[in-house]
């Protein structure tokens, strides 16, 4: 395989000095100068798709291109010196919706589960930035593990949402085309949802299309086009990606699951060929299994688990949402081409995401694909901004509609695959890697999966666990007073007055819903994590008016001292100290 | 939930709402009801500590505390009545409010008639698209104002500001006052956005540097701001590039612009100005729902709060005429037009049967030197009146009587 | 001898007008009306600013009670009257208009609470 690895990069890149190694498992390693961070990104990918190679790992460099490494020795240190303080059955990295997932899945079982977080929160990192598509499964390549997991996946969603209390619009998405040349595509398109056997896929004309979206055949007729052919998939569902994450995360710690938050693993412990803890800067934690879970990092998690196979490259992806004001046309994901859209230069992996909606109404743009060597650059530029905006669809909306951008990171792989398995370097560690887009979607069958491969070994070594008679499934939704009758809200005041206090007007927030959410199983400590759970600040004056008023809410409730309250963990304090306070040298004197 | 009748509810206890609510009273109108979402009265002025507050109406240079004051006094006794924490959740055309506070719990109330008075609200980040990380230390002018004025916390030790506008010269000169370092004021336009008045006591008395035509492209920092890339911009507002700069900070104060709040006129339909970003007014400030009237930075984003109060007191006896049933039923509209040196007028539209004074509010595109404002009614010159000079920031207030069967014309005319 | 510029903030305008002090007293150029004379003869003899900032309040659910000189003070000791007002902390309630420094650092102008607290 060796041969036909070199004989690529000599045909395809012959003015790149890249060198391959290939290990017993068919590991490719990766390593040379490239000249650009693009044709380091294409070298990978070409190898990878090799048939044969089970992975890349990137010991690549491009020119002039710094491509940061996190320095794990204080956190080592750190955690050596505190010494052990707990031990579990199984420890989580990272707190997204597959950690999440994953842990609320093991709780059924009589197991002592710890899930440890470096953000300051749940959902911090991919989980929270990104579209909240539930999709169908119609887009992924037949036959990889991504295709599987996520029909399967979208079609647990609906009884996640209802266990978890959190909301699932099953809106459906409609393709569809108004020239004879474009039906190829529709045509395609169903051809892949048909294999990987999307639920209720079809296509529809004439008639049907306007019964599923009236809307779509006025603005058609308005664009004097008529309707060829529709893809309709009616099992694309719309979440916010959070919700579903801290839903997960209260009900697992409901169910015997301890967090730990602002807590970074900085080694993998392991002995003979075994896991057995992990060094986290809150000190040590003894495990019989360690799951990875963590995201763009989860590459170096298993590096220094001692297997390193897969190389994480991180993608970019900016988001625009826009105000409610300027509501999306549809209902569904809906839309259609005439053949004369721009063509945009498309990443060949990922072309990014285009125009959706959140369960909330507000038009989502995005998210954008670009390929950084920075797993924490998370940066908007205009470039990626002009992405997200080029997939508006809707006449009447436009830049001047946005209310907020932001970034995520995408941590993708080479071979853009999901990587779920037992390490066969060092037993007890699973890797649950590479979960990118369709990795939302995917996420109850990715928990699934991976529960059974932690199970299935358990049991290989008769030791399989007592199953939890506690266990509870239901997590109650929250209060929501936005979506309320009067009548409701009225009998809500009544029980308790700080439901009749708002905070947030943009999005009708009150203060009881906010002390709901400061008392709830994951304490969230910071503004953007009160954010996250009661939309407080997601409005369209972004926080302006009611920051202060959730900061003072968050100080007195957690019996802190404004100063102290961060925007979003720690180091990010709004209020750096008291006037006139003796910190604040100076004053007038200048 | 309870119920309630009122005839003149005022939506908001600004400056716009107290003056409509004690005019509403003066003018004879029984049941007046004001609704105020925070815990005391006043406002945004509660949080302006800077003086120049009613030059106009009280020939004194009050502190936004004190101007707020001189209303809140007349409450006692007046007969109008207040509710605090309150906050209006939704309007109908019908002119029913739904409101809930604390001890009321929802209330539906019938109102004879309404004043929109919720004041604006800023721009922000996003919406002026500042790209770079999104860190802690970026916060809006009126953010940052509540902070140091009212909780006596400091947001940063090292600042720049974005926008020139009155509000972000104010707080350039609070923060340093405060000892926060202010490295600059960042302009994208080729003028600046506030008053001279500000520019010289806020800024050059404390020798901090005004940049026109430069903004801010980038903002760096993980967990707080750190540094922040400003650059020039052309005529047309692009960044010229390798006219980037980075700054050291650890605070951006945005002082980008004001909208005025008309969440509940779009749920009541009221039709919108592109212009003003607020509802379409006629002569007494009253909107396209007939009953339902507008007042303050509601209205239009207005400079002096003097004339807040007076388009709350506009909107008062619009209402007292409306519930009198002196305004037709099916009111017919003259449109005040203008020429293109003029930006806007507020109102937009004259009924034809007014014939009482009238107050228009307008500002200029540009800034003009010695110059006339000019009114025409029909052939009729109705305003003739020479600047020195009209800024844009400067509101133009024009007090004349109309006959609006003829077309109203306004134009700024050179010498 | 000594010469200084000044933009005027009488009105719109905004004059650049130039103060120059010469054998004959104060010669001053760049106005266009005789209040901008005046100004900038003010400005530039003994400049003066209205003095507003906050100071510590206690027992009232804000911290800061704003404050207001009740005229105009000299600009050059508008420090001195601030760095004073920062040692100041008073307790709800309060009126406005309560004086709350009286004579600040002798410039015979007090210094009042700008709004009523409690």
């Amino acid at each position: 395989m060796i041969e036909a690895i070199n004989a690529l990069l000599r045909s395809e890149f012959p003015d790149e000095r890249i060198t391959a190694q290939i290990d017993e498992r068919n590991i490719v390693t990766l390593s040379g100068e490239c000249s650009t961070w693009a044709v380091l990104i294409q070298i990978g990918h070409a190898v990878a798709k090799i048939p044969g190679v089970r992975n890349v790992v990137s010991d690549m460099t491009a020119k002039g291109v710094e491509i940061p490494k996190k320095d794990y020795t204080p956190v080592v240190e750190e955690g050596r010196r505190i010494g052990e303080v707990d031990s579990a059955d199984v420890v989580i990295v990272g707190a997204g919706v597959s950690g999440c997932g994953i842990a609320r899945e093991l709780a059924r079982y009589n197991l002592k589960i710890v899930v440890v977080e470096k953000g300051d929160d749940v959902a911090s990192g991919a989980s929270k930035a990104n579209n909240g598509d539930i999709h169908p499964g119609h887009a992924v390549k037949p036959g990889t593990l991504k295709a599987k997991l996520n029909v399967r996946g979208n079609r647990m969603y609906t009884q996640w949402a209802k266990d978890l209390g959190f909301e699932l619009q099953r809106c459906g998405s409609l393709k569809v085309v108004t020239s004879e040349k474009l039906v190829p595509e529709i045509e395609k398109m169903y051809a892949v949802a048909v294999i990987n056997g999307v639920d209720g896929a079809r296509l529809v004309r004439g008639d049907e299309i306007a019964q599923i979206e009236p809307r779509l055949g006025e603005e058609m007729e308005k664009a004097g086009v008529k309707p060829v052919l529709g893809l309709w998939l009616p099992s694309f569902g719309l979440v916010e990606p959070y919700d579903v994450v801290v839903a997960l995360a209260e009900n697992a710690a409901e169910n015997g699951v301890h967090f730990r938050l602002n807590c970074t693993v900085g080694d993998v412990l392991t002995e003979n060929g075994q896991v057995t803890g992990v060094v986290t800067n809150q000190g040590i934690i003894r495990a019989k299994y360690v799951i990875n879970c963590a995201g763009v990092y989860a590459d170096e998690i298993s590096e220094m688990a001692g297997d390193r196979c897969y190389t994480i490259h991180p993608r970019k992806g900016t988001i625009a949402i826009l105000d409610k004001s300027a509501p999306p046309l549809y209902n569904a994901l809906a839309g259609f081409a005439t053949g004369n859209e721009v063509v945009l230069k498309k990443n060949v992996e990922s072309k990014g995401g285009g125009m959706c909606r959140t369960p909330e109404f507000n038009i989502l743009l995005g998210p954008s694909a670009t390929e950084v060597p920075d797993k924490e650059d998370v940066e908007t530029t205009a470039e990626d901004l002009r992405y997200a905006m080029s997939r508006n669809s809707n006449p009447y909306v436009g830049t001047g509609d946005i209310i907020k951008i932001f970034a995520g990171s995408r941590p993708a792989d080479f071979k853009e695959d999901f990587v779920i398995e037992m390490s066969d370097k060092t037993h007890g560690f699973i890797n649950v890697g590479a979960i990118q887009s369709p990795g939302l979607a995917s996420a109850p069958a990715v928990a699934e999966m991976a529960c059974g491969i932690l199970l299935g070994d358990l049991q290989e070594h008769d030791a399989f666990p007592s199953v939890n008679m506690n266990f509870n499934p239901i997590r109650k939704r929250r209060v929501e007073f936005r979506h309320m009758t009067n009548e409701q809200r009225d009998e809500l005041i009544r029980r308790d007055p700080r439901y009749g206090r708002i905070i947030c007007r943009c999005e009708q927030i009150t203060e009881g819903e906010i002390l709901d959410a400061i008392h709830s199983p994951i304490v969230p400590g910071s503004i953007d994590a009160i954010k996250r759970r009661t939309r407080a600040g997601m409005g369209r004056c972004q926080g302006g008016f009611c920051q202060p008023r959730v900061l003072e809410i968050l100080a007195r409730e957690l019996g802190k001292d404004p100063t102290e309250i961060t925007l979003k963990g720690e180091g990010s304090n709004v209020l750096l100290c008291e006037s006139r306070s003796k910190v604040n040298e100076g004053g007038a004197d200048k | 939930m309870k119920e309630f009748q009122v005839d003149v509810a005022v939506i908001g206890g600004g400056p716009a709402g107290l003056a409509a609510a004690l005019e509403a009273r003066k003018q004879g109108i029984e049941k007046v009801l004001l609704l105020e979402r925070d815990t005391s009265l006043g406002g945004i002025l509660q949080q302006c500590i800077h003086d120049g507050f009613g030059l106009h109406r009280f020939n004194a240079r009050l502190s936004g505390g004190q101007y707020a004051q001189r209303f809140i006094d007349q409450l006692d006794g007046s007969g109008i009545e207040v509710k605090l924490d309150t906050i209006v959740i939704d309007m109908t055309d019908e002119k029913v409010i739904y409101a809930c506070n604390p001890t009321d719990g929802m209330m539906r109330i019938q109102c004879g008639a309404i004043i929109l008075a919720m004041g604006c609200r800023e721009r922000t980040a996003s919406q002026v698209l500042i790209y770079g990380t999104r860190p802690a230390g970026v916060m809006t002018a009126g953010a940052a104002q509540r902070y140091i004025n009212m909780e006596g916390y400091l947001p940063g030790k090292n600042a720049v500001i974005l926008g020139s506008g009155d509000i972000g010269l104010i707080m350039a000169r609070r923060m340093t006052l405060e000892g926060i370092k202010v490295k600059g004021v960042y302009e994208v336009m080729p003028n600046p956005g506030g008053l001279t008045r500000n520019i010289v006591q806020c800024l050059d008395d404390y020798g901090i540097p005004l940049h026109l035509s430069t903004t801010v492209t980038r903002i760096e920092g993980k967990e707080r701001v750190e540094r922040v890339t400003v650059a020039k911009v052309d005529e047309k507002r692009n960044v010229i590039p390798g006219t980037e700069e980075v700054i050291d900070c650890d605070l951006l104060v945005l002082a980008v612009g004001l909208i005025p709040e008309n969440e509940l006129s779009r749920q009541a339909h009221l039709e919108m100005d592109r212009k003003t970003r607020a509802p379409l007014l006629d002569n007494n400030f009253m909107t396209s729902c007939p009953g339902i009237f507008a007042a303050g930075n509601v209205s239009v984003v207005f400079d002096l709060v003097d004339y807040v109060s007076l388009s709350g007191e506009i909107a008062a006896r619009g209402a007292a005429k409306y519930l009198a049933g002196k305004l037709p039923e099916h009111p017919q509209y003259r449109t005040v037009t203008h020429s293109d040196r003029i930006n806007f007028i507020v109102p937009q539209r004259v009924e034809l049967s007014a014939d009482e004074d009238l107050t228009f509010f307008m500002r200029v595109t540009a800034p003009y030197k010695n110059a006339r404002l000019v009114g025409k009614c029909g052939e009729t010159v109705i305003c003739n009146k020479r600047h020195q000079a009209m800024v844009p920031p400067e509101m133009l207030e024009c007090t004349v009587k109309v006959a609006p069967q003829q077309e109203i014309y306004f134009s700024v005319e050179e010498g | 001898m000594s010469k200084a510029e000044y933009t005027c903030i009488v009105c719109p305008v905004s004059c650049r007008i130039t103060v120059e002090e010469t054998a004959d007293g104060l010669k001053v150029s760049g106005n266009v009306c005789k209040r901008g004379e005046r100004h900038a003869i003010a400005e530039h003899t003994e400049p003066v600013r209205m003095l507003t900032t906050t100071v510590v309040l206690h027992g009232a659910n804000i911290n800061r009670l704003p404050v207001i000189s009740t005229a105009e003070v000299p600009k050059r000791l508008l420090n001195q009257c601030i760095g004073e007002l920062y040692t100041v902390e008073v307790s709800a309630p309060v009126k406005c208009g309560d004086v709350i420094v009286k004579n600040i650092c002798g410039t015979g102008v007090d210094v009042v609470a700008a709004r009523s607290i409690g």
